[in-house]
């Protein structure tokens, strides 16, 4: 993993492998295709004197293991704020089977007995008992651990935001296919939208049958814009002695410990997360994605009303505009800073179409039902709120900040995954991690 | 001469002692307008006036700084000249080892955003910095610059300590 990262079925067939269609079966040796990883593997593993290498307990257990009882062996990661609710989702919403066998928390420092409480994921990882971890870590940790544990068989229910960057969602999403994991989001409001008018409105997007035709969703308020801005010029102080301040901060810069930094107002600093828009965004826009057929693609287009951002702290703002290709265009209000837009949603229904389209509309077969995290950790299939789709959603956050932040209308390819014609912009795209954090 | 309360004075107070709510986009206009008027002596007032740690009083001043950064980002907004201008002022600011690590490391959080390729051989010393803060942040900045940092990383190597050599390694292994 991280600083010492192998691919753990390297050279097997992995068992419990998720069907996706783009996986390749043969790209599994990331240090392969990485010479520097490798090295770095080498050289960090011997200056922090650590290595090892993990195999799930499904190649131990042969081709035709199962876990008995269908009983999963999980983890969480994070167990502060969101972290219990989290948990608990594993098996009060997806239906699963879980023991809970480790915890991990930065804040255990003197308490952990690395049994049952850790202060390093890392350790949780190297268990061949665990096939479930649950992530509810401030989001500049997601990636990094998303990835390192599927890269260690686990299958992973992560909090949302799903990433701090554009980059590292790719990675994500690079680590679901090559690891065949299951991977979801802990946000669900796809889910109810696959009946009726969703529906309806889905397969016409789709279809392309909405291109040009000024299709928009608005969404006003809710976006805790003042709530989730980090405290300014706050007098650092020494850490609490029982909390490990450097791996909280890990891939992030380590930064002079200030107590808004850790629990809940982490969400005020970019350091760590994207202020309110990255606490409730993901919620609002992930049935948005699925309903207006937006999990494969991103804007071409943002700019957003806002004052000059701060260098450390999610500020205010007053609305962004995101349009893509087809001409579809979310718009979000914070209703909390400068003038609204006096834009409505406008969708896409059969009256609005020819009579040419409804037809085609009609012939048009439903998309297969999503699939819940639970039933996916069961019978191998790809989650509903997959890595693509979560970070395709995500997205639209990362690029709302990046206007915000920027303070320009940024261009972007949604193929390359960068903003056009501006190198500024894109090394918020991509952000380095501080050593030995990288995905 | 430019004085840093010349600039800073202009900068509204934070809501209720601790809350950023910026200024107005006009008045953001003005000012920056200002700032790029005076030139190297504004950016060296307001450095100058940055205390060695953050959390002092001096947001204001790192807001300002940042600010000059992100617009000089903006090709519209800032010609490419002062652009160079401003990133081989910051740069030659972050080489002054009589400034505080904090401010230094401060600095090399807007030449991430700022340095180019011209900059990577002056800035790559930084990675055995006595300073992890330093360390870190210069790394951080010739990650960003991406390719044209990778034979001065390289030139690092030759007798870096530990610390030095991983932040090196690093460096090299999230530009590939």
């Amino acid at each position: 993993m991280s600083g010492s990262r192998r691919c753990v079925v390297r050279g097997l067939p992995p068992e419990g492998k998720v069907d996706t269609p783009s996986v390749d079966r043969d790209d599994r040796d990331v240090s392969a295709k990485h010479p520097r990883r490798r090295f770095l593997k080498t050289a960090a593993a011997a200056a922090v004197g650590w290595n090892f290498q993990v195999v799930p307990r499904h190649v131990i257990g042969g081709p035709d293991h199962t876990p008995p009882s269908e009983t999963f062996g999980a983890a969480l990661i994070g167990v502060g704020g969101r972290g219990p609710g989290t948990f608990r989702a594993l098996s009060e919403r997806h239906g699963l089977e879980v023991r809970k066998l480790a915890e991990c928390d930065v804040k255990w420092v003197g308490e952990a007995d690395d049994k049952t409480r850790y202060t390093d994921y890392r350790r949780i990882l190297e268990r061949e008992d665990i096939d479930i971890v649950a992530i509810a870590t401030p989001p500049h940790w997601h990636a990094v651990m998303s990835i390192d544990a599927m890269e260690a068989g686990k299958d992973v229910l992560c909090e949302k935001p799903m990433t701090r960057t554009i980059a590292e969602g790719r990675a994500v999403v690079e680590a679901e296919q090559r690891t065949g994991r299951v991977f979801q989001i802990c946000t669900y409001g796809r889910f109810g939208q696959q009946g009726g008018r969703q529906m309806e409105q889905r397969k016409i997007m789709l279809a392309g049958m909405a291109r040009d035709r000024e299709i928009r969703f608005v969404r006003r308020g809710g976006f805790k814009v003042f709530q989730w801005s980090g405290p300014v010029d706050v007098e650092p102080r020494e850490p609490p002695t029982n909390l490990d301040w450097d791996m909280y901060c890990g891939p992030s810069p380590l930064k002079p410990f200030i107590p808004s930094r850790f629990g809940g107002m982490h969400r005020g600093y970019w350091d760590y997360d994207g202020g309110g828009l990255g606490d409730m965004g993901q919620h609002y826009l992930d049935p948005i994605t699925w309903v207006f057929g937006k999990d494969g693609t991103s804007p071409i287009e943002v700019e957003a009303s806002a004052p000059p951002a701060h260098p450390e702290v999610a500020g205010p703002w007053g609305w962004v505009k995101l349009r893509y290709e087809d001409g579809f265009e979310i718009v979000l209000e914070s209703d909390e800073w400068g003038e609204p837009t006096g834009l409505s949603t406008r969708g896409i229904g059969r009256d609005d179409l020819t009579d040419e389209e409804k037809q085609a509309l009609d012939e048009m077969p439903d998309p297969e039902p999503l699939v819940d995290f639970g039933e996916a950790v069961r019978t191998r299939q790809r989650a509903g709120g997959h890595a693509e789709a979560a970070h395709r959603t995500v997205c639209l956050l990362h690029l709302a900040n990046l206007a915000i932040r920027t303070g320009r209308k940024i261009r972007f390819d949604p193929e390359l995954e960068l903003a056009l014609d501006d190198d500024q912009a894109n090394r918020l795209v991509r952000q380095p991690m501080r050593a030995p954090w990288h995905v | 001469m430019s004085q840093a309360s010349d600039f800073t004075d202009r900068v509204p107070d934070l809501v209720d002692g601790r809350s950023f709510h910026s200024l107005a986009p006009d008045e953001a206009a003005d000012l920056l307008g200002d700032l790029w008027q005076a030139g190297e002596a504004g950016v060296e007032a307001l450095v100058d006036a940055l205390d060695a740690q953050e959390g002092s009083g001096d947001w204001k001043a790192r807001f300002l700084l940042h600010a000059l950064a992100n617009q000089a980002g903006d090709a519209v907004a800032v010609g490419a000249d002062q652009r160079a201008a401003l990133t081989r002022q910051l740069t030659a600011m972050a080489l002054e080892d009589h400034r505080p690590p904090g401010v230094r490391t401060f600095l090399l959080h807007r030449l991430q955003w700022l340095a180019g390729d011209d900059e990577a051989p002056a800035l790559a010393p930084l990675v055995a910095d006595p300073a992890p803060d330093v360390r870190d942040a210069a790394a951080a900045v010739l990650t960003a610059v991406g390719e044209a940092a990778i034979e001065p990383l390289r030139g690092q190597l030759e007798g870096a300590g530990p610390a030095s050599r991983l932040a090196i390694e690093h460096a090299l292994l999230q530009i590939d």
